[in-house]
């Protein structure tokens, strides 16, 4: 993991990324030359029609996939080329991820679920320690008095915001989120997207990818994807932005 | 047309080819245990259904000449010599049975031949061939080959017999051959296709047929002994049951045993009756249970391996949840799916089947190499259609069990599909609980077959790498006959005998001669009695010369072996070895000097020799040493270093000293002692065998089982990985979840294991020493390493591919 001379504040750095599918029959560009920056405390979001790539991006930017072309920083800590080991270090460390399909654990009761990035992590917490940091992070989220229920138990929209807790537990450098309401009803999907904004106000960076506009505008950044290349860039919003 | 049968099958073998693992592990399991199963099936079709291929053979019968004592308990179905041929001439006379045939089996030593050798000789009369209508490669054999009472010589060679011994020469009807001091013109040669009954003893086959009054019994006219070297088979009239004709032959077969038996002593009340039995019921007669077991075993091995194939095929659909949920969102019929399932199944049935079918013709040469003495007809043995028809059944019916199985978890699949992640713990808890009993009947029936092969296994070896006791090297066992049908009693031929051993030794090759039995031999007991105590033994004996124990370098441990001078003068002295010395050292006095009676005769015990320790015996039974008259027809050669002893050699020293000693046996000991120990070497090659099959047939049912789970909870695995688990933190959490189960099956097997060593205590206690530790042990770890392999190789996809891999849930 070698460091790159980038700007401390910049969480994430991606320099002509592309990806490429490749079958027997056909090789497919599912992203092609994407350059992009995220700052601390951005938020961002993906949208695009179907197959633009958003999920492909969304896979990379959370090193579950790796890109077939490109170099791709994380805190200034060059991940292009890590080991299946590395990613999961730095998946554990720096980034958390909250599905659209919650992805939570039946088995394990909710306060297991959001302790779970903490048990695979590198340095190793106390018991004590685990415990405080897991009801921080359900109080965050309004969900401490479902401590011991198993997720099967719980509504879609307190699924989703246990899944937050658990992506928020390790203080990763950027929350990923892969349509977060796509799963549920709009009283809901609203409650969520109020707690990421919250927790954007209060500093976390978020890369959110939706095709639902309403929410997509909530992001300060909006990044539209199509045929696997970025229509805009953060930069060209800004400006058009200082033009209005 | 999509699901036209050709494109069923084109997209199974596209949808197979992406798994090769999967379709090696299928093919190669069940077409293990099919073959296995294909072989038996057709070993037992021949045995029970298949006709004999000789005219009415439902007709033919083997004759039991039954005797019953005064209590009509059965005492022998042997015949007597005179009774047979009075049989064959009251049948002549009353034509009682269609027809009758006496047959006399035996070994002879070609004389004519330079080599000398020893051929398996059947004495008959000449309607045998008529009975059995035996089809001729060469000759005919009726013209030559007279009737009971006349001598007319004449041979009739095996087919086997021209091609190899000679060389299919066409000259053959031209030759004779020397038998006895007969010269026997060849006659005929039986067609390569004739198939003989082997009714004397299973895995014997003739390699010439000789007319039988040339036959050389020792008992010919002897009515107090048996000759079980006879046998007669008649063919029923055809109206006439067996039953029906053994009453009719009884009556004079009985008046002439009463005639010529002492009836007023031993034999008082005894009668004579006859069995008929069909000759392919007695064929099998001895074969059959054992076919039983074999079917019995293999169909537990193909049920046990199609319990795993079953994982195997639901770890399969699980892997191919979502496009089965796909095609069924699409408007596919269950039907349909299940066509598409079928297809798979059968092909890979099919794929089995063929390597099945390679198995079995394996299996049936491995039967006809090793098993020929063992199992009944197996000469006859070859892929038939019954074990094509077997194995499409079997096929057809593995399929469809595989497909209605997976076809059943399809709707649930399809369900969950929709709710990737919620509400679905009732579907996870019922796997795993079948998950649990599985995986811990595998370990505990893996561990408990493993643990039983390395018992066996390491007993086998145990015996094998066991001191004889005896010095085995350079060491030969030679026999010879004497060839002529006109015996002139010992005393004419000891003389020669003395002859021989005197030219032997003047050969450079040969260090010393001891006239006496090769130690392999071991049946002969006798009883003896302390002079003293009058406490009787029934023990092993053996007749040895004074050069015995040199020759064999069995050490004397304390007095002297036997001299010139015992063997000479017949001193009554005796040797006993370590096994009976501590037997009779029990009453506290000493065993040298000690007087015990053989024979009626007090003999003097002058030396206590080492124990043998003999393949055939797991403990050294007691056994005692006599003189014997310092010459016999059998010999240990002791050769000198690096010397060898040729046979032609030994035919000529034997030719030199007398023109009728014929060579019969000729053998290195160390091959002697190879031939001994075939028990224990078969033993240790099926106990590997047996744990190797177990193994791989309990690694790929785990494996199946284990699967099936990590597919169910690919996406619980890929968020794990997601959130930051490692490879090694996945097979950590596999393998402690199935730990505790594993080990379950090993206490359960270690239970089951003590049950059956107190139910067979006999037995097992044979094998319970000190040494099951280090074979417990050497399970446990192959038991462990199967494990931690089939909690591995499941997961490898998953961990050595990039996350996304398992969170998409589809290849």
């Amino acid at each position: 993991m070698s460091q790159a001379t980038v700007n401390t504040n910049t969480k994430i750095k991606m320099t002509n990324i592309s990806k490429i599918f490749e079958t027997e029959e056909l090789e497919t560009h599912a992203l092609r030359s994407i350059d992009l920056e995220i700052n601390a405390g951005d938020y961002v979001s993906i949208s695009g029609p179907s197959g633009c790539g958003k999920s492909t991006l969304l896979s990379i930017l959370g090193l579950l996939d790796m890109p077939s072309d490109g170099e791709f920083y994380i805190e200034g800590v060059n991940v292009t080329d890590l080991s299946l080991d590395e990613a999961a270090e730095i998946r554990n460390s720096k980034i958390g991820f909250i599905f659209q399909s919650f992805n939570l654990i039946d088995e394990l009761s909710v306060f297991d679920n959001v302790a779970l990035p903490l048990r695979y992590s590198k340095e190793k917490m106390s018991e004590q320690a685990i415990k405080t940091r897991v009801n921080e992070c359900l109080a965050l989220v309004a969900m401490s008095h479902r401590v011991s229920h198993k997720p099967n138990q719980l509504s879609g929209g307190q699924q989703q915001r246990i899944a937050i807790a658990r992506a928020l537990v390790a203080n990763p450098a950027i929350l990923l989120v892969d349509e977060p309401t796509g799963n549920l009803d709009s009283k809901s999907g609203d409650q969520v997207m109020d707690v990421l904004e919250k927790l954007n106000e209060n500093g976390t960076t978020i890369c959110m990818v939706t095709h639902d506009p309403r929410y997509a505008d909530m992001a300060r950044t909006q990044l539209k994807l199509l045929d696997g290349a970025i229509l805009t860039t953060p930069d060209i919003v800004e400006r058009v932005k200082a033009a209005v | 047309m999509m699901w036209h049968p050709l494109y069923l099958f084109k997209h199974a073998y596209l949808s197979l080819r992406k798994v090769p693992y999967f379709v090696i592990s299928i093919v190669s399991s069940i077409g293990v245990t099919m073959g296995a199963l294909l072989a038996v099936l057709t070993l037992a079709y021949l045995m029970m259904f298949k006709p004999l291929a000789y005219p009415d053979s439902d007709r033919l019968m083997k004759i039991n000449y039954q005797r019953f004592n005064a209590n009509s308990v059965l005492q022998t179905e042997s015949f007597i010599y005179p009774a047979a041929e009075l049989l064959y001439k009251s049948q002549q006379a009353n034509k009682i049975m269609s027809d009758m045939a006496m047959l006399f089996y035996t070994e002879e030593v070609i004389v004519s031949e330079a080599m000398q050798p020893k051929f398996s000789t059947t004495y008959i009369t000449n309607n045998w061939f008529e009975l059995l209508a035996i089809p001729m490669a060469l000759g005919d054999y009726p013209l030559r080959l007279d009737e009971a009472e006349s001598y007319v010589p004449g041979a009739i060679i095996s087919y086997k017999n021209w091609q190899s011994y000679f060389s299919g020469r066409k000259d053959i009807l031209s030759q004779h051959i020397v038998i006895n001091g007969i010269s026997h013109p060849i006659i005929g040669i039986t067609a390569e296709n004739f198939i003989e009954p082997q009714l004397y003893k299973t895995g014997r086959d003739t390699q010439v047929w000789l007319p039988w009054k040339y036959n050389n019994s020792d008992f010919k006219e002897v009515w107090n002994f048996i000759d079980n070297q006879i046998v007669l088979v008649g063919k029923l009239h055809q109206d006439m049951t067996s039953q029906q004709a053994a009453l009719l032959l009884a009556p004079e077969a009985n008046e002439a045993f009463i005639k010529h038996s002492d009836i007023e002593g031993f034999y008082k009340n005894w009668n004579v009756n006859f069995h008929l039995v069909a000759i392919k019921t007695e064929l099998s007669a001895g074969s059959i249970n054992t076919v039983y077991v074999l079917v019995a075993g293999v169909l537990g091995l193909l049920l046990i391996t199609a319990t795993n194939v079953a994982n195997l095929f639901l770890a399969r659909i699980a892997s191919q949840r979502k496009n089965l949920a796909i095609s069924a969102s699409l408007g596919a019929k269950k039907s349909q799916l299940k066509a598409l399932v079928f297809s798979e199944a059968l092909l890979l049935m099919i794929a089995s089947m063929i390597f099945a079918l390679f198995i079995a013709k394996l299996g049936l040469g491995i039967m006809q190499y090793y098993f020929s003495e063992n199992l009944a007809r197996v000469n006859e043995l070859q892929l038939s259609y019954i074990t094509f028809v077997s194995g499409v059944v079997v096929s057809f019916i593995l399929a469809c069990i595989f497909t209605q199985l997976s076809v059943k978890t399809i709707d649930y699949f399809s369900l969950n599909a929709s709710l990737q992640t919620s509400g679905k713990g009732t579907a996870t808890q019922v796997a795993i609980k079948s998950r649990v009993w599985l995986i811990c009947s595998q370990i505990s029936i893996a561990m408990l077959l493993v643990f039983s092969s390395g018992l066996l296994l390491q007993d086998a070896i145990r015996q094998l790498k066991q001191p004889l006791g005896f010095n085995s090297a350079q060491l030969m066992s030679i026999e010879f006959a004497i060839a002529t049908l006109d015996w002139q009693g010992w005393s004419r031929y000891a003389p020669k005998v003395r002859e021989l051993e005197q030219k032997l030794l003047l050969l450079p090759q040969i260090e010393d001669v001891s006239f006496s039995r090769t130690p392999l031999d071991d049946t002969l007991q006798y009883p003896l009695t302390d002079v003293k105590s009058n406490h009787k033994y029934y023990s092993l004996f053996r007749n040895v010369d004074h050069h015995y124990f040199n020759v064999l370098q069995q050490e004397i441990l304390q007095g002297d072996g036997f001299t010139e001078l015992d063997v000479k003068q017949q001193t009554q002295v005796l040797i006993v070895n370590q096994a009976f010395a501590s037997i009779l050292s029990a009453d506290g006095n000493a065993v040298l000097g000690r007087k015990l009676l053989f024979d009626d005769k007090p003999h003097t015990v002058i030396g206590i020799v080492a124990n043998l320790a003999l393949p055939t015996q797991r403990n050294p039974p007691a056994r005692f040493y006599i003189t014997n008259f310092g010459t016999a027809t059998f010999m240990m050669v002791k050769l000198k270093k690096n010397q060898e002893l040729s046979r032609e050699q030994m035919i000529k020293t034997l030719f030199e000293v007398d023109k009728q000693f014929a060579l019969s046996k000729f053998e290195h000991m160390s091959k002697s002692i190879k031939v001994a120990t075939f028990e224990h070497t078969l033993t240790a090659s099926i106990a590997i065998f047996l744990a190797f099959i177990t193994i791989f047939i309990a690694s790929i049912g785990l494996y199946g089982i284990l699967s099936y789970c990590i597919q169910m909870r690919r996406f619980e695995l890929g968020t794990r990985m997601a959130i930051g688990a490692k490879g090694k933190d996945l097979f950590k959490l596999v393998l402690q979840e199935n730990i505790k189960t594993i080990c379950i099956g090993i206490v359960v097997s270690m239970i089951a294991f003590s049950l059956l060593a107190i139910v067979f205590s006999d037995f097992i206690s044979l094998y319970l020493t000190l040494q099951i530790i280090p074979v417990f042990l050497v399970t446990l770890g192959l038991i462990s390493i199967m494990s931690f392999t089939a909690c591995y190789l499941p997961l490898k996809p998953m961990i050595k591919h990039p996350v996304i891999y398992a969170l998409k849930g589809n290849d």
